[in-house]
């Protein structure tokens, strides 16, 4: 295809978000293989820590504000910004700019940030026109829509287009899968006895589905989900996406141990 | 009481302009507004209007008969007798309605229902196709205590008086003639209730059944 | 801060007694899927849904615009119909004016059809002061008055009680009636309802009922109802005292149109409810019944402060409860534990706005900010972001407990200072590394007991994503 050859040129930055990067560094192994497979040049710059989404929903803007403006200096010289979350990306694109609309200059540079940052298979899908991945899991799978994802970003079909591709693998949708899991950041420990129904809805719903493993596109959710199913004993597989979608599922999902339990 | 008006109004006017007074010319293009306002954002459906109000009216647990004009009286009787209902009619008015000779079958009244009436007839101001909705207006010989009270309400509906859309009722009321109309009931099916375990159970406060009778003109 | 600190235990303490509360538990479980499904078929049914939302946004964004122009507009109709329009700046001076007016009638009993105004009145307790009977008429209304408690979901007042306890209400307090046999049936439930309150509506002296919309082209009250409970107490009664906020007016029959073709479909899933009723007045010198008198209680209470600032969309609200029937937290807890009439996401924004910030703390915060509500509004109020926004009013109050406020603070210092953050996070990752790897994921972390005590924490990679790349593939 001719389009290929312009599209190895495109330049991103990877912001592999606070979460992946502090417990599961395998997605941005896994997302950096992936924008390389679909032609990108990957950058992933050392300056980064968080998209500030904690300090935002705690109300403190000052503290946000300090965040944004380091994220905005960070991916300045990128020409794309992708993330493996769709909360982050929904705190980058729609919060940011709404955060300096006080301040022509930094709104101006929150508004440019907002135009070029993209969630992973959204970017792999819409931008990169990426068909499919090369990859096997052998398994039947459920996909948890994130919340932010799904209703501010409008992912629903990109990821599970993909996952068409991967050989082997069913993916069976499960009932409310767009339903919170009940993480919501500082939520799910401020409010643990409500966040704990939700999740044990999610996970009776995955349950009934019958599916051996549960995918997501949000580190947060997943972390939430696979800990109340490790606490039920539920024998469910928890990846995010973009680790199956680049073949990365040798190793233990999460929250499994090294011996694989 | 003039004080509580004064100042929830300045309150309003403070937080929408600032504090400015209004202005007879705000004041006449919001008259403007209403004496000219137009229909939005209608749903599009097929052109047959008398095929679609019945299958709407079906839908909401309604029924109907389809019945030429002189059959009024013995669709009404077996309405009732296939429900074991007294013949004991409330009857309102209309062109249709007021044409009927009751036989000796039937023992008709004509005022207002209370607790223990059975059945009301009635004669719809108007019909809208859109969603199976029949429309009674209140008026001297059209009590509103017909449509909520009786345990079966019987509506007798002229085909030519259904309309495509419900803002078709409004054009009618604002083109009827004398005086405004003080009720105006927009009835679609009989009345239910979900408040028992969210599931739909009928006959909450107002008639168990609604029973339509179609009358199609020339 | 007090006041703040008391109200978070009340708030916790609700939320854990729903959470316990089995019947609560099943029927909430058994309401949730009902609502969706049928919004989603009235919507699938509706092409023009989207753009007709759209509409009736703008609709209410041009009246809250004019608001005090149609405001007279519509009193102008109603006083040239011959009925009587009262203002109250508060719950309290509404109150005031429906007890007087009841008082000057002579009336003993009182019928109410549903009016989530008149809860924010509380007008039953100052009604039932002054001596009156007052018998709520909707059947979820009169459930809960059975009960002694107040509506749990603005369209479906008794949505928490189970047909067991409603059995248990009506055999308590109808037996005294007649009425001996302990019924269990829903039909049969229906109808003991029924048959009980029919005589209520047709003794009663005064009828108060809601509005769902004031239209100020003919100065008409709308109120639409499925059990036709409304109308009976519009109609029946000598007077009729409509009680509605001020947000309610709507300019002409044309925009009630299409306000109603987004109303129900997003409140129950239907096209229509069965009844929609304008009634624009006392009866006239030609009608053989009606009321004598028409009297409408315009109350501001808050909202004419609301329209000045960032809040405004709220008062495009039209109380169809759709937001309530998609929250996961809602559905998880119930109306009750949200302290006050209003609940689940509408709740959490008003409640702040109209009963003050200082005591509705937890409100805003005991959300996941996962945008459903705003996904359905009918006329599009950004709910969630709304939540968010007293976020940053209450931090802006410091009425968020400042030990939190110090640790996000302290922790966005840092995030802020990449390298610093990269080598504070080194030991705890790897300490946590080690305690979990084995098992893959960690029982106890202290200070964390919100999220070990009923989940596990799966464990980190020990070493970040950041370090690994660039000591692994020496980029930068």
């Amino acid at each position: 295809m001719n389009s290929d050859k312009i599209k190895t040129s495109t330049q991103v930055g990877l912001f592999v978000t606070c979460l992946a990067d502090l417990i599961r560094p395998q997605i941005g192994f896994a997302a950096v293989a992936l924008l390389e497979h679909a032609g990108c040049t990957v950058r992933v710059p050392r300056n980064q820590t968080c998209c500030g989404q904690p300090a935002l929903n705690s109300g403190d803007s000052v503290s946000t504000i300090a965040i944004a403006k380091t994220v905005i200096k960070t991916f300045a010289q990128d020409d794309y910004v992708i993330a493996p979350s769709g909360s982050c990306v929904d705190t980058i694109c729609h919060k940011y700019p709404e955060l300096f609309h006080n301040d022509a200059l930094w709104a101006g540079r929150a508004r440019a940030l907002a135009a070029k940052t993209w969630e992973l298979t959204s970017f792999l899908v819409e931008v990169m026109e990426l068909q499919q991945v090369e990859a096997t899991y052998d398994g039947v799978c459920s996909y948890h829509d994130s919340c932010s994802g799904l209703r501010e970003l409008g992912i629903h079909d990109q990821p599970r287009q993909l996952l068409a591709s991967v050989v082997g693998l069913e993916l069976k949708e499960m009932n409310e899968n767009n339903v919170c899991c009940g993480f919501g950041g500082l939520f799910s420990v401020k409010y643990p006895d409500i966040s704990t129904r939700m999740v044990s809805n999610k996970c009776a719903n995955i349950g009934h589905s019958g599916v051996d493993t549960l995918l997501g596109g949000d580190l947060g959710c997943l972390l939430n989900i696979a800990g109340r199913l490790r606490r039920e004993g539920a024998p469910v597989r928890v990846f995010h996406v973009a680790e199956v979608l680049a073949g990365m599922t040798d190793g233990p999902a999460i929250g499994e141990g090294e011996s694989g339990s | 009481m003039t004080e509580a008006r004064t100042q929830i109004l300045a309150n309003i006017r403070s937080a929408l302009t600032g504090g400015e007074p209004r202005t007879p010319l705000r004041m006449n293009e919001l008259k403007a507004r209403i004496e000219s306002s137009t229909p939005k954002a209608q749903p599009q459906f097929e052109d047959d209007l008398l095929r679609r109000f019945c299958q709407k009216h079906v839908a909401v647990h309604g029924t109907y008969e389809r019945v030429a004009a002189q059959d009024l009286e013995g669709a009404v009787l077996r309405h009732i007798g296939a429900h074991q209902v007294d013949p004991q009619l409330y009857l309102g008015a209309g062109p249709l309605l007021d044409a009927v000779q009751w036989s000796a079958q039937v023992f008709t009244y004509f005022k207002s229902a209370d607790q223990h009436t059975q059945v009301a007839v009635s004669e719809a101001f108007a019909a809208i196709a859109e969603t199976g909705t029949v429309v009674l207006c209140s008026g001297a010989s059209t009590p509103t205590s017909h449509n909520f009270l009786p345990e079966d309400h019987i509506v007798v509906v002229d085909s030519a008086r259904i309309v495509r859309h419900q803002e078709d009722v409004w054009s009618l009321l604002r083109n009827r003639k004398g005086v405004a109309v003080r009720a105006v009931n927009l009835i679609t099916g009989p009345s239910k209730t979900g408040d028992i375990e969210q599931t739909i159970q009928y006959g909450a406060h107002g008639p168990r059944r609604l029973h339509l009778l179609i009358v199609e003109s020339a | 801060m007090s006041a703040a600190a008391s109200q978070k235990v009340a708030f916790r303490e609700r939320t854990t007694r729903a959470l316990r509360d089995s019947n609560l538990q099943q029927a909430m479980g058994k309401a949730r899927g009902g609502f969706i499904e049928k919004r989603l078929e009235a919507m699938a049914a509706l092409p023009e849904f989207d753009e007709t939302r759209d509409a009736a946004r703008d609709i209410k964004d041009h009246v809250l615009a004019n608001l005090d122009g149609y405001l007279e507009l519509y009193e102008q109709k109603v006083i040239e119909n011959g009925g009587q329009v009262h203002w109250a700046r508060t719950a309290e001076e509404a109150c005031q004016i429906v007890a007087d007016i009841c008082r000057e009638a002579n009336a003993q009993v009182v019928t109410k059809g549903k009016s989530m105004v008149s809860e924010e009145m509380h007008l039953n307790s100052v009604l039932e002061a002054a001596g009156l009977k007052v018998v709520e008429t909707d059947l979820g209304e009169y459930i809960v008055q059975l009960a002694g408690e107040t509506p749990s979901h603005i369209i479906a007042p008794a949505v928490h009680k189970t047909r067991e306890q409603i059995t248990e209400l009506f055999h308590e307090h109808h037996s005294k009636l007649g009425y001996t046999d302990r019924v269990t049936q829903r039909e049969a439930l229906v109808n003991e309802a029924r048959s009980v309150l029919r005589g209520t509506f047709v003794t009663a002296d005064v009828g108060i009922t809601g509005a769902n919309f004031l239209v100020a082209e003919t100065g008409a009250n709308i109120i639409v109802t499925n059990e036709g409970n409304g109308d009976l107490t519009s109609s029946l009664p000598r007077v009729h005292i409509v009680t509605a906020g001020i947000e309610k007016v709507i300019p002409s029959l044309d925009d009630l149109s299409v306000l109603l073709r987004v109303l129900a479909r997003s409140a129950t899933g239907q096209e229509m409810s069965a009844y929609t009723s304008l009634y624009s007045g006392p009866r006239q010198d030609t009608d053989s019944e009606g009321p004598e008198a028409y009297h409408v209680v315009l109350l501001d209470n808050g909202r004419s402060t609301m329209l000045g600032g960032d809040y405004r969309p709220m008062l495009r609200c039209i109380r169809c409860g759709a937001c309530l029937n998609h929250c996961p937290v809602y559905s998880a807890i119930g109306g009750h534990a949200y302290g006050w009439v209003y609940s689940g996401p509408m709740g959490s924004v008003l409640t702040p706005l109209l009963n003050g910030f200082d005591d509705s703390v937890d409100l805003p915060n005991a959300c996941t900010l996962n945008g459903r509500c705003k996904a359905v509004c009918p006329v599009r109020i950004p709910l969630s972001d709304l939540l968010l926004k007293h976020r940053l009013e209450q931090y802006r109050r410091r009425l968020t407990p400042l030990f939190g406020r110090f640790l996000v603070r302290a922790w966005a210092w840092v995030a802020t200072r990449p390298r610093l953050y990269q080598g504070l996070m080194a030991l705890p990752l790897w300490l946590m590394h080690r305690r979990g790897r084995r098992r893959g994921a960690l029982e106890h972390i202290p200070f964390a007991g919100g999220w070990t005590d009923s989940r596990d924490f799966p464990t980190p990679a020990g070493r970040s994503f950041i370090r690994q790349w660039h000591s692994r593939k020496g980029k930068s």
